[in-house]
């Protein structure tokens, strides 16, 4: 049996509570969500801090309007909210192949785009990680994937939602104890697997809000694992493109699962645009992906693989986008 | 670690349980509640062993805190049963082979009521994803998604009166909201 450690359990009933809670917690506290991520770190010693604060029982994090997701919506709502899956398609099979059911019924939103990088140096229990020696991100003096690193952390980034709220035109709305902000969700991540994203510790992502245009995009979301449940992804690519005919008139791209963070590929997504999306321009781009990433060994699969099927995957993405009907 | 009266509202019982922040609701249920039905096997979420329903919803009681489950209404393994009958869904389990060391059963059989009270005829690829999260290493699954079918085909039968189409395999098992909640206990003293 996996015993969690001791903590204190705060459970605030409003964000302004919550973040009252973090700042009188200075620092030393974790938030909350559903738990499916936070509390197997903890079982596993990973981090663990004398205060958590629950976060789930906040009505305002729980609200879903118009194309509005709150942070604390959990994957299993999001994936019965058929006006949501209508206006955004490429939601509906992303979150099927999301976790498992179970996790689905309590992880949330937040919990899985602020999920914690994992690597397999990190993932184990203590007494495995004593005897490896620890790592960076827990306990120990350097990264053990990349020797000598000191300074960064490369754990793989294992969320799936973040990179389709990206394509999608996505922003994030933060609230903490200087206020609301508001950013776009491509410009939120930070590329460092201990640091993570641009999130100051005691803020609370309250909200990912997708623009009314964003309907009019076409994206897929290809997601490659090992198994076809409960696995974390082992690379996936998100893509979302507004087609004139043939021709590409936007086009957005997330290399994900082979850094630290899920990799905004801007340039390179704009580099095609006003070319038509033929058989030889997804293979151009498929190419381009494939020379963009730079996978480590922090995941099962060799990262030599995995850079491979970043291409294979950007190209299936891009012909479900085109209309192929065997594109999935 | 000091310890918190939480009141936890079990197969239409309640209970008061002392409870510190981190213990979880599968430790609470067990320990506390003497509800060993509940089953811990990975402890991490994985493997769905410890699958209970709370507000009707299948949940990883590995992975939920006591504290956080209160004023809830949780359904354990136990819930089911009447004093005399099993579940449909229990008894296609038993019928159907679909367990065998019977570890992974409770978890199995939660997910299952709560799929067929949001669908009475799941196809079979339908019951394979809602019991994704759950693992069995002795089955081989198939056994599982035939008993999943049997209940579910049990269920319609008894809701509409007619004679179940697997019929022969013992009394129609009644309509699955009645089918298991006891009579409402006295609160029991805290074992922890």
């Amino acid at each position: 049996m996996m015993i969690l450690p001791e903590f204190e359990l705060l459970r605030p009933r409003s964000v302004p509570e919550a973040v009252a809670a973090a700042r009188a917690a200075r620092g030393r506290f974790d938030f909350l969500g559903g738990g499916t991520d936070l509390l197997c770190n903890y079982k596993w010693g990973i981090n663990v801090q004398p205060t958590v604060i629950s976060l789930r029982h906040i009505a305002e994090l729980r609200a879903r309007t118009n194309g509005s997701v709150g942070g604390g919506v959990t994957l299993a709502e999001l994936e019965g909210d058929e006006d949501f899956l209508q206006d955004f398609p490429a939601f509906r099979r992303t979150l099927a192949r999301l976790a498992s059911p179970l996790i689905r019924q309590t992880g949330t939103l937040a919990g899985n785009v602020l999920v914690d990088t994992r690597c397999i140096w990190l993932n184990q229990t203590q007494f495995a990680r004593a005897a490896l020696g620890h790592c960076l991100k827990a306990d120990g003096p350097e990264c053990r994937v990349v020797k000598g690193s000191t300074d960064r952390c490369y754990a793989n980034y294992s969320g799936d939602l973040a990179p389709v709220f990206m394509v999608y035109g996505a922003t994030v709305r933060l609230a903490g104890p200087q206020g609301e902000r508001v950013l776009p969700l491509s410009a939120f991540f930070a590329l460092d697997g201990i640091r993570r994203n641009v999130k100051a510790k005691d803020e609370i992502l309250v909200s990912l809000d997708l623009p009314a245009d964003a309907r009019t995009l076409r994206a897929s979301y290809q997601k490659f694992r090992v198994r076809e449940a409960w696995d974390f992804p082992e690379l996936a690519v998100a893509a979302a493109a507004r087609l004139d005919g043939d021709r590409i008139e936007e086009l957005h791209l997330v290399a994900n699962a082979v850094a630290s963070i899920p990799l905004w590929m801007e340039d390179l997504a704009r580099g095609y645009v006003g070319r038509t999306l033929d058989d030889a321009t997804i293979d151009a781009i498929a190419n381009d992906m494939t020379r963009a990433v730079s996978p480590v060994r922090a995941t099962l699969l060799p990262p030599s693989y995995r850079k491979q099927m970043v291409g294979v995957m950007t190209a299936r993405a891009l012909r479900e986008i085109r209309g192929d009907a065997t594109a999935a | 670690m000091k310890r918190t009266l939480v009141t936890l509202h079990v197969n239409g019982a309640t209970w008061e349980v002392a409870v510190r922040p981190h213990d979880t609701l599968a430790l609470a249920l067990r320990d506390g509640c003497g509800l060993t039905g509940t089953k811990i096997g990975c402890d991490m979420g994985t493997c769905g062993c410890c699958t209970v329903l709370v507000d009707g919803r299948p949940v990883l009681s590995c992975l939920t805190l006591a504290l956080e489950a209160e004023g809830a209404r949780i359904e354990t393994i136990e819930g089911l049963a009447g004093a005399e009958r099993l579940h449909p869904v229990q008894r296609a389990f038993a019928e159907c082979g679909g367990s065998q060391c019977g570890y992974c059963t409770p978890g199995f059989v939660m997910t299952s009521v709560a799929l067929l009270r949001d669908n009475a005829a799941p196809s079979r690829e339908e019951i394979k994803a809602a019991i994704a999260g759950n693992l069995c290493r002795c089955t081989g699954y198939a056994k599982i998604v035939d008993a999943v079918e049997h209940a579910a085909a049990d269920l319609r039968a008894a809701s509409t009166g007619a004679t179940p189409p697997t019929g022969g395999r013992g009394d129609s098992g009644g309509d699955q909201d009645d089918a298991g909640i006891h009579g409402r206990r006295q609160p029991a003293a805290a074992r922890r």
